[in-house]
């Protein structure tokens, strides 16, 4: 039988039940305030005008968008921005369709070869050829040290691969058999039943190869340089102004605000993925989970 | 007589059934087939074609000066001896850098692998489903920034003048140079594992609370009445349920134990000659031979291509630990 | 049938994958093609990598210098500029790669790192066909632009792969800039000129401005210029090698000179006369540093000084309160309505050398020591991958060698940078030619010729050192430091350097680059140490490191040639 006072005892919280929830309220707003912070102090350095950096701590002293319009006629910034739209662009689209694509033949359970097939594949993602022999295959191309060379470098990913797969082996049968009998050709039936079916992982993975893409700059410094400035995409641009080499791209920027300067500019290539982040927030939640169960 | 007859006429129609049934997966699987050629012609051309280079590192000196890559392949010139330096000449830079990457990582696997699933099991005590949304929207954000653009943040707080912490404390410290202060510790590896934390952490923690938050509700309750208060709750409850995806997230993480991000070392490794001599990892040693000073190709190749062998293997017992203990394959 | 399909796949992509990787030519095509016709280059645009000019690629490629260089030369020339930090990794680059560079500008460890495996095109048999080539009316042949062993250091196994490039001892490129209100302030009124003026200088300033300022340190001393500033001639230091008793090629790090001034830097740091992340800044740093009045004095190359007054007429904050506008700064800073001059009472004065008084063990010297710029500063190649059209990379540095193209970079156009005058014109600036010649310097030559130094370099180094005077008046070593009293040349100033000019040795050159920014970055730390035990012990493990790793590799190849040359 439950008596009123047990019912009580099962409702009231412990003082270590407070002190649990108080600990992690606390825990998680530090953690927040951690990494908002710093970011508040990169805004207000790109917002402050010059003479005024040694009083800034998290807000800006004094207002000037002078950097911002700095960058926006800045020969090389433009450029730079330029190249990494288009190579994020082209990248995911590219990217995405040639795995989603081969991924669906390696969901059928009865595909001849599928083991060979998939280990081929596997073993590019384990073993890579390293630095030098890529970069002397892409001289062979005649790709190095353009923007087509780390395009084509970033085709080859066999992790979405295998996430595409997992996901289309759970897909349900009826619907595709369905298609089948209905006369409908390979293409179509992946177009336009199988891909929209699978969205959420389609998308979180566009939003991956969007992100890693933008965000990537070592292979532009490996493969492209600081020889061909006409090349160089937003990532390594900000790479090179943060290592304070002296920019002898279009003009000078002075040293007296250099921070200022840096910060403008990577405030700037943060907006884009910022801009689309919230879009694919409930996009990712279901889509690692479907990944992760795999 | 008549028995064996019979045997003999049961064989044959078996291995007549087998190629016909393979003709005819076939012709039903060809057109899809056709769907992988595009992601295998990029495969075989960015994965397996430049292996050929990686024989670059059998020989004794691979001069790029009048011969293209592969007409340097066929001169005559083969022997090991560019493996021996790596354990020769050049020991003590490559094993310097091999201790800095051990050293890193296995500081990160103490310290910082337990902070994502301490924010998990936070995170799941938040009750309100739009409260727990925001930080982890706010906490997943560091992980899509890009290298540049954390370590310029983290620049803006460190660097000695208009330095935010130095402007706080109005203190005149070099944080980030290899001689600073009245004691002259050098602060690289501090710096490598908290900014890795800082960007890492939030994106992690997501693993580990999808997996709290699937554990069924009435195994909490029945605790509670119990009488086990949240400590032991977590202690005894949560951890033991998820210790799987624990497991396979340390194994995962001792697997790449040989790459330490090299993205953030050339970062942190361009603003003092010292860390760029002394402290920096294998990644960068490897590119550095690479492309910024030697032109010696074949010593760099030779060093890329133990660097894999090694991390394949490691991959691979990787896994198979993974298969044994766990049930399951790491990807 | 499955089978046959991918392996039809995979030996198609590996044949397009090795056809296109064998493309290259056979070796004919790595040799100088002795036939052009040098004078037809109409449709020839050269390609040309210098080091860094420290200014925009607009004002490279197509400001008045490119222009007026095409017009004399008649080439068309595409100018590329190297990046300061990352020079060795878009050299490696540049040259592995095999890209289309006419002509490249390599320092001398980078030059030697690529010789020895043939990366450079074989310029014997051009020197020999255009060398006679006259370069000025006298009839200069092109080949006596460059003495004997300048030829040699540029030679391997018996082959000339670089054009010498060298500068003249008058050239003093660096200079103390001190900031004289600030001297003022402290109440001195000479400026430095000894080692222990110097000293005093800086501790009183410290002491003065640092306990105001907490980011104050006196001397904006920078990493790249750790052992080769103008205090370092005050201990003698020895210019990269020197010989030891026993007759042997040492390194510098060895030498008590260098001991004695490390020890006189590490007390600076340790004093916080200098600022603690010195190592990684650059003198745009110190600039910077100066103008916002975190340092009093700094090491200024004299192509920044256009850019440090610039900066201090537009941030300064200290100007006195009867200095108000622009011109009225302009005025204050160089001292005066006229902005050639070096005048006394300019807000930033400079004197070049330092003179060692015996104090804090430096040497005794009368006069300030300089160290020897007539060493092969840097060597102008021609990659391999333009070896069939180096013929016209030749022809294009014979041009640029002239009397008429040097006067031109270094000059500029007369009647627009600058015009003859006569003596008693009170902005006249003396040449340094055997006739007494004085010119005055238009606005012009600030904004076109001012700062392109690398255009001034490569060029006849007689004609550049004569003009040298109206590149920046006070940076004139010559007539100050290294004439004794009879007008001659008085070379026991010159802190020389016995391995300057050495044919390439094969194992030493394998070793340059790395030893040399080995040493660089244990000067460095060396300096940085905190107390007395650190010094020693980082000194002396710098000491043997080097020997082990670096030394012993080529001691024998470099001391077998130094005895034959002696």
């Amino acid at each position: 039988m439950i008596h009123k006072k047990h019912l009580k005892k099962l409702i009231r919280k412990t003082k270590g039940d407070r002190l649990f929830l108080g600990l992690s309220y606390g825990f998680l707003i530090f953690f927040s305030i951690l990494v908002i912070l710093p970011i508040m102090n990169l805004i207000s350095f790109s917002l402050t005008p010059e003479g005024n950096n040694a009083y800034v701590r998290f807000i800006p002293e004094g207002f000037t968008l002078s950097y911002f319009a700095y960058f926006f006629k800045d020969s090389q910034f433009i450029t730079s921005f330029g190249n990494s739209v288009l190579l994020t662009v082209g990248v995911t689209i590219v990217s995405n369709v040639f795995m989603a694509l081969a991924a669906y033949p390696l969901s059928k359970p009865d595909l001849p070869m599928k083991k060979p097939i998939l280990v081929f594949f596997i073993i590019t993602m384990l073993f890579g050829a390293g630095i030098l022999p890529t970069k002397f295959m892409l001289q062979g191309l005649g790709v190095l040290g353009t923007l087509w060379g780390i395009f084509l470098l970033s085709i080859n990913n066999v992790f979405n691969m295998l996430l595409y797969k997992s996901f289309y082996e759970g897909l349900p049968k009826e619907t595709i058999e369905a298609a089948e009998v209905d006369g409908v050709n390979n293409i179509q039936l992946f177009f336009r039943i199988v891909l929209p079916m699978s969205l959420p992982v389609f998308a979180s993975c566009c939003f991956f190869t969007i992100v890693g893409t933008w965000n990537a700059y070592s292979s532009v410094l490996m493969f492209v340089g600081s020889t061909h400035p006409e090349s160089w995409t937003l990532s390594y641009y900000i790479y090179y102004l943060v290592s304070q080499f002296n920019p002898t791209g279009s003009s000078i920027i002075k040293t007296t605000n250099l921070v200022n300067y840096q910060s403008a500019s990577i405030v700037i290539s943060t907006i884009p993925i910022l801009l689309i982040y919230p879009f694919i927030v409930r996009y990712i939640k279901s889509g690692i989970t479907l990944g992760s169960e795999k | 007589m008549e028995l064996l007859a019979k045997k003999v006429k049961l064989i044959r129609p078996k291995q007549e059934g087998y190629w016909h049934r393979l003709g005819i997966k076939l012709k039903k699987y060809l057109p899809i087939m056709a769907f992988i050629v595009p992601a295998a012609f990029m495969a075989v051309l960015f994965g397996y074609i430049p292996l050929i280079f990686l024989l670059a590192a059998f020989k004794t000196n691979f001069n790029l000066s009048i011969y293209t890559p592969f007409q340097a392949l066929f001169s005559p010139n083969w022997s090991f001896v560019q493996f021996t330096k790596i354990f020769g000449e050049n020991a003590d830079e490559f094993f310097l850098a091999l201790k800095n990457t051990l050293v890193i990582n296995g500081i990160k696997l103490v310290l910082i692998f337990p902070i994502p699933i301490i924010i998990a099991i936070m995170l799941s005590e938040v009750k309100n489903a739009t409260l727990a949304k925001l930080f982890l929207i706010i906490l997943c954000l560091p992980n899509f920034l890009s290298w540049p653009t954390v370590i310029g943040i983290w620049q803006n707080f460190f660097r000695q003048s208009d330095g935010v912490i130095n402007s706080i404390f109005g203190t005149n410290i070099g944080w980030l140079t290899s001689d600073n202060g009245p004691n002259g510790i050098s602060l690289f590896r501090f710096f490598v594992i908290s900014f890795d934390a800082w960007k890492g952490c939030g994106w992690n923690s997501i693993m580990f609370y999808t997996a709290i938050v699937s554990i069924d509700k009435s195994y909490y309750e029945a605790a509670e009445l119990d009488g086990a208060n949240k400590f032991q709750q977590t202690l005894r409850l949560t951890l033991p349920s998820i210790f799987p995806t624990i497991a396979l997230m340390f194994i995962m993480n001792i697997t790449y134990i040989l790459s330490c991000g090299f993205d953030e070392i050339n970062l942190l490794a361009n603003l003092d000659p010292n860390w760029k001599l002394y402290e920096t990892t294998l990644d960068y040693y490897l590119y550095n031979q690479a492309l910024a000073e030697n032109a010696d190709f074949s010593y760099a190749t030779a060093l890329g291509l133990f660097n894999s062998t090694v991390s394949l293997t490691f991959m691979l017992v990787g896994n198979s630990f993974c298969k044994k203990f766990l049930h399951r394959g790491l990807w | 049938m499955k089978n046959t399909k991918y392996l039809r796949i995979f030996s198609l992509a590996t044949m397009i994958g090795t056809a296109l990787t064998s493309c290259g030519g056979g070796i004919g095509d790595f040799e100088p093609d002795l036939n052009v016709d040098v004078t037809k280059h109409d449709d020839i645009t050269l390609s040309v990598y210098l080091p860094s000019f420290g200014c925009s690629n607009e004002k490279v490629s197509n400001g008045v210098l490119s222009r007026a260089l095409q017009e004399t030369t008649t080439y068309k020339v595409n100018f590329n500029q190297l990046s300061e930090s990352a020079a060795d990794t878009e050299i490696n680059s540049l040259l592995s790669m095999k890209e289309k560079v006419d002509v490249l500008k390599c320092a001398p460890t980078v030059f030697n790192n690529y010789v020895t495996d043939g990366y450079f095109t074989n310029l014997t048999e051009l020197v020999k066909k255009y060398g006679d080539t006259p370069v000025d009316e006298k009839g200069t042949k092109f080949v006596d632009l460059f003495t004997k062993e300048q030829w040699e250091a540029c030679t391997y196994d018996g082959k000339i792969y670089a054009i010498p490039e060298y500068g003249h001892t008058a050239m003093c490129n660096s200079t103390l800039a001190w900031n004289r209100d600030h001297l003022k302030t402290v109440g001195i009124e000479k400026i430095p000129e000894t080692l222990s003026e110097f000293d005093a200088a800086v501790r009183a300033l410290q002491s003065h401005f640092g306990a105001i300022n907490n980011s104050y340190h006196a001397f904006g001393f920078t990493g790249n210029i750790a052992q080769d500033n103008p205090i370092s001639p005050a201990f003698n230091v020895p210019m990269q090698w020197y010989e030891d008793n026993e007759g042997k090629l040492q390194s510098m790090l060895n030498s008590k000179e260098m001991e004695n001034y490390l020890r006189y830097m590490n007390d600076l740091k340790r004093n916080e006369v200098i600022v603690s992340d010195w190592v990684g800044l650059t003198e745009v740093n110190a600039i910077d540093s100066f103008v916002k009045e975190n340092c009093s004095v700094f090491v200024s190359s004299y192509w920044n000084i256009k850019s440090l007054r610039s900066a201090l007429v537009a941030s300064y904050k200290s100007f006195p309160s009867s200095v108000v506008s622009k011109s009225d700064k302009e005025a204050y800073v160089h001292g005066g309505k006229e902005r050639t001059a070096l005048k006394e009472d300019a807000l930033v004065s400079w004197r070049i050398g330092l003179r060692g008084d015996g104090s804090h063990s430096s040497a005794d010297q009368s006069k300030a020591m300089f160290r020897d710029n007539r060493t092969v500063g840097y060597f102008i190649t021609v990659p391999v991958a333009t070896a069939k059209r180096s013929a016209y990379s030749m022809d294009w540095m014979i041009r640029k060698n002239t009397e008429e193209a040097t006067k031109m970079m270094v000059a500029g156009k007369e009647g627009v940078h600058f015009d003859y005058t006569t003596e008693d014109d009170p902005d006249a600036i003396k040449l340094l030619t055997e006739t007494p010649t004085y010119v005055k310097k238009y606005d012009a030559f600030d904004e076109d010729i001012s700062g392109m130094s690398q255009f001034q370099t490569g060029v006849y180094c007689d004609v550049a050192r004569q003009w040298w005077p109206i590149a920046e008046a006070g940076f004139d070593a010559w007539p100050v430091l290294i004439l004794d009293e009879q007008g001659k040349e008085d070379l026991s100033r010159v802190i020389g350097n016995p391995f300057a000019m050495h044919p390439v040795i094969q194992s030493y050159s394998k070793y340059d680059l790395k030893a040399q920014n080995y040493v660089i970055t244990k000067v460095q730390s060396v300096i940085n140490s905190r107390d007395n035990d650190t010094f020693d012990s980082r000194l002396s493990s710098a000491r043997s490191e080097y020997k082990t790793k670096y030394y012993d590799k080529f001691e024998k190849d470099i001391n077998s040639w130094y005895r034959s040359s002696k």
